[in-house]
Parts: structure tokens; sequence; C-alpha cells
């Protein structure tokens, strides 16, 4: 399938740091997949989520996003294909009710009038928040809110979405809410994810984790590929899987374990094998 | 220093069509020295229960003894505010609370305001800064120029830094990363260990079942359960049915449990887990 984003060589340097943000960062992503971009805090995963949308200006290298180069010229067409959630539900709202808030974007746009109420009304219905059109968002959930974040990207009508660590302020309902509506969403619309985060059930998700150190692709694979480092994956920011944990400590403690990434799952067929030929 | 709930009762916006109870008939006792986790789903209660432990809001009914001092709804608001310095208060995403222009400045402001002169407040300050594990060099800077989690060990020296007797944190690794939240964690079983009272609020249970010696469990404004992590969670259905978690281990045990293994006490943490498992097993020295 063709790749939708196309990052080459791409270079990012903040003017008050010395070491570059990012270095020579190329990956691709194919249209319809999802992408984890994982990597300790300080590593350049939100650095690269804002060159993307052409918040900061790349110091040197491309971004193609279908096809297109990201340049001054571009930078409208390209927002308007790729959207981002941001980590704090509280810092994104602009609008008195939560319609509003949706709309926003859509009026930044100009789109006209009769189909901007279209659009709000069916991307408050793909998050299940059409009963809350007239709410005012802070008097939301946390997971509420987040929904409401993604309806505003929805109406836009992307190709891709930015999830950039998007649950991370969530309590664990609110994220596993929040996980399930995406991997809908990306069905429904046919979207293209990228997820920037630390925690492992969103990693799990991902078709390709890339992994970013000190703003450098290190590593780039299928989660059960990156799972498998076990501990070491402690140093890329991501939590080791528990089944990785409870195998090393079983390995430590002088039982026969596979080197291979095991879900939980595969663990416990593995231990009860090899409970019933002790 | 203990506290002690008697029967409280905590109604919002009483008297009001918009009234709500907030606590429902909660006896329970903190005792001082201990790790107490308070867990319980998303508007069980949780918050009001942790804004009575320093007198936020005083009892609709019933009585709240913080140490010495018995708060009832008749409680004048007044005199309150040495309660405010024995029950230390890290709430939510604390660090969007600093102000100051420097960090020792930030961490002296709470001593200060109780009294404390400033050559010891900036003292203090420098201890405990030292105290959340951040170096002396971050106490001439700006707060504001610090990651997410140096700040929010900024805001949490500030509440060290009062002398607090009960040190009370609400969900304060939210929003952390995996290592960040590792060194918090470990910051405070530090803390406890040095003698530090800890009250936990807390949606992770591996957290609760490493680290807490006691567990209170909160649904509907009502005080459901308490006990050690270990009674607490033994009963997997229960805590599903109060839409609470399991600590991974538990989870991980009952999934073994359906597959015929065997254990006299459902293991919680990983350490309990992996010794019962060699005796299922055999290890090294089996052989």
């Amino acid at each position: 399938m063709a790749n939708i984003i196309d990052v080459k060589d791409l270079e990012y340097s903040y003017a008050e740091q010395k070491a570059p943000a990012l270095q020579h960062v190329s990956f691709q992503v194919e249209q319809g997949s999802w992408v984890a971009v994982i990597g300790h805090n300080g590593s350049g995963k939100s650095t690269l989520a804002k060159n993307m949308l052409g918040l900061l200006e790349p110091a040197a290298g491309t971004i193609k996003i279908s096809g297109m180069e990201l340049s001054e010229e571009t930078v409208w067409q390209i927002r308007a294909r790729v959207g981002i959630v941001f980590q704090n539900p509280d810092s994104q709202f602009v609008g008195a009710t939560v319609a509003d808030d949706v709309a926003f974007g859509l009026e930044n746009r100009e789109v006209p009038r009769p189909e901007m109420l279209e659009r709000v009304e069916a991307a408050l219905k793909a998050v299940g928040m059409q009963e809350y059109a007239n709410r005012e968002p802070a008097h939301l959930s946390g997971g509420q809110k987040q929904r409401v974040a993604i309806a505003g990207v929805v109406a836009q009508q992307p190709d891709i979405i930015i999830l950039d660590e998007a649950t991370s302020m969530l309590d664990p309902a609110g994220r596993k809410e929040i996980i399930a509506l995406i991997r809908e969403l990306k069905a429904k619309l046919n979207l293209t994810v990228v997820s920037i985060t630390h925690d492992l059930d969103e990693a799990a998700l991902a078709d390709q984790i890339i992994v970013l150190d000190s703003g450098k692709v290190v590593e780039t694979g299928t989660p059960a590929t990156i799972f498998a480092r076990g501990s070491a994956m402690a140093k890329f920011g991501l939590d080791v899987p528990y089944s990785e944990r409870v195998k090393e400590d079983l390995t430590a403690a002088g039982l026969p374990m596979p080197n291979t990434y095991m879900s939980e799952e595969g663990l416990v067929d593995y231990l009860w094998t090899l409970r019933s030929t002790m | 220093m203990d506290i002690t709930f008697d029967h409280v009762s905590y109604t919002y916006q009483a008297g009001t069509p918009m009234a709500g109870i907030g606590l429902d008939d909660v006896s329970l006792r903190i005792r001082g020295g201990d790790y107490t986790a308070i867990i319980g789903h998303t508007g069980s209660g949780k918050s009001t229960l942790l804004q009575h432990l320093n007198a936020l809001l005083k009892p609709s009914a019933g009585t709240v003894t913080i140490g010495d001092r018995v708060i009832t709804s008749d409680t004048s608001n007044k005199n309150l505010k040495p309660l405010r310095q024995k029950v230390g208060m890290v709430f939510q995403f604390a660090e969007s609370q600093l102000f100051e222009s420097s960090v020792e400045r930030d961490v002296a402001f709470g001593p200060q305001n109780f009294g404390v002169p400033a050559a010891e407040a900036l003292a203090l300050a420098k201890k405990s800064v030292a105290q959340v594990g951040l170096p002396e060099t971050v106490l001439a800077k700006s707060p504001f120029d610090l990651s997410g989690g140096q700040m929010r060990r900024v805001a949490i020296a500030g509440v060290l830094a009062m002398q607090p007797e009960i040190l009370v944190l609400d969900e304060p690794t939210a929003g952390l990363d995996p290592a960040g939240r590792r060194d918090m964690m470990q910051l405070f079983a530090k803390l406890h260990a040095d003698g530090q009272t800890i009250v936990l609020v807390t949606h992770q249970m591996d957290d609760v079942a490493d680290y807490a010696d006691r567990v209170l469990v909160m649904d509907q404004g009502k005080l459901v359960k308490s006990g050690t992590p270990q009674d607490v969670f033994q009963d997997a259905d229960w805590l599903t049915a109060h839409q609470l978690g399991l600590p991974h281990t538990a989870s991980f045990a009952l999934k073994l449990q359906a597959r015929g293994f065997k254990f006299a006490h459902l293991p919680q943490t990983e350490g309990e887990l992996i010794a019962a498992l060699r005796t299922q097993l055999g290890g090294a020295d089996h052989e």
C-alpha cells in the first residue's frame, strides 16, 4: 500500500538548546496503518509531531503527506488532512459549548454553515457525544473532553490523526474508552493513526512502533519485536510488558523460558505446558 | 497523628435542588505511620473524602478527628490553619500551582505562610528539594523552565517544606511517563520508610499492592471495604462489581488458576507470584 507519510532526514533544533531535537529522522507510514512513536521524555516525539503539522519548521529534510511536500505553500492543505489530539483535555477548548468547539476548525476553514452543522453533528455522533452538543466543555469528564477533541478532528475529515499522549491524563477506564474509540474510528473512516504514547496497551495496537531516543530513530518494528527486548524497553520510555517481566524473573529463577515475546495468554499456555511435563 | 472519621456524611450544595451526596456515613481510621491507599472509580467520593482530611470540607453530619482537633459541621472556619500545616495536600497535577520566580522562593512560600522566618524557610526549601531528588542547582531556576516531572517534584517539595505529619497525595503519578512514575513511587516509599505518614489516592492497583499497608475502598460515597491489599484484592468478582481493577499480578494469577495452578492465597506482587510458581514448577535449586 502507498505511504501516506514519508519523512526523510528530518532535522530540527530549538534555538536555546545545543543538541538538535531531531537528527536524520526518516520513516514511512502506510496509508491506513497505526504507528506508535515511543521514547522517553525529551526524546523528540512531540517535536516530530509539531514538524509534521508545520507548527515548527524543520532545519533540513522533507515531510511528504499523501505525496505532497510540506512547505509554506502546502501547509494549510496538509493541516486539513492531519488532525491532532493533545495530552491535556483542558487546554484545547475554545468553544462555549461542545458543538461550538467542534465547529471551530470548520469555521476557520470557512466551511458553509449548512455543511458545518451536518459535519459537527456527524462528528459528535461518531464519538458518542451527540447528547452533549449544548453542554459546556468545562463540565465534562476527562474522557468526555478527549472525545470532544477527537470530534473536532473528525469533523475536519482528515486522513491522518496524531494522538500526542492523548490518553495519558485519563483514568484507566477513560483510557480504555478512548483507545477503543480510536480503533473504531480508524476502521470506519479509514484513518491512518500516529500515536505518541507511553502506554503499553496503546503501543500494542500499532502495526509498527518507531522508537526515538535523543532525537534519533533507534528502532522500528512490530510490537512483538520491540516488546521482546524485555527490560531494555525501559530506556525507550515504555513500561516492560507484564508477561516479559514475569518471564525474566522466571528465567532468573532457573526455569527454561523462551527468548521470543509472549503475550500474557501465551505465557499462561507456556507455563501450563511446562507444569504438565513435570 | 491519626485521623478518625465517625459516621461522616457530606452533602454537596445542601438545601438546593442540586444537592448531592458526597460521603454517606463513613467511619474509618487512618493511623499515623501507615501508608494508606484510597481507591474507587471516578465519582466514588475519593476526592470528597480527601478534602475532609485537612478540613477543606467540614462534615454535614458526624465528626472528623484530626490529631486532637475535632471537626464537625459547627466548627468555625477560624483557626483551621494549623491543620493545613499538619496535613499536607498534593493535589492532582500539582505543578499547575507553581507561581514563584524561582524554585527556592516557591518551595519556601508554604512555610513562610505559616510564620516560619525567611532564613529558616529557605533552609527548609533546600532540604525538601533534596528530599524529592532534585539537584541543588534548580533552586535558583524558574520552576517554569523545568520539565513536567521536575515541576511536579518542586510542587511536592513545597508541601514537604511545611513539614506535615501526614502527606496526602491525589494521583501523584498521573500524566508522568513510566520512568517518572517509578521514580515518584520510590520517592514516596523512601519518605514512608523515613517515618512519613502517607495517604495515596490512586487508580494504579499495582502501586497499591506494591506499596500500601492498608486500603480504603470507596463507592457511591460509602466506605465499602478496608483492609490490607492482600485481603482487599482476594475477591476479584467483588472488585469488578465496584468497577475496580486488580493488580496485574493478581489478574495473571487468576488466569493461571483457571488452568489448574493452585495458590493458597492469590499473589498480589510479582515477588509473591514468582515464589509461588517456583514451588510449583521447580527452579534451579530443584535439580
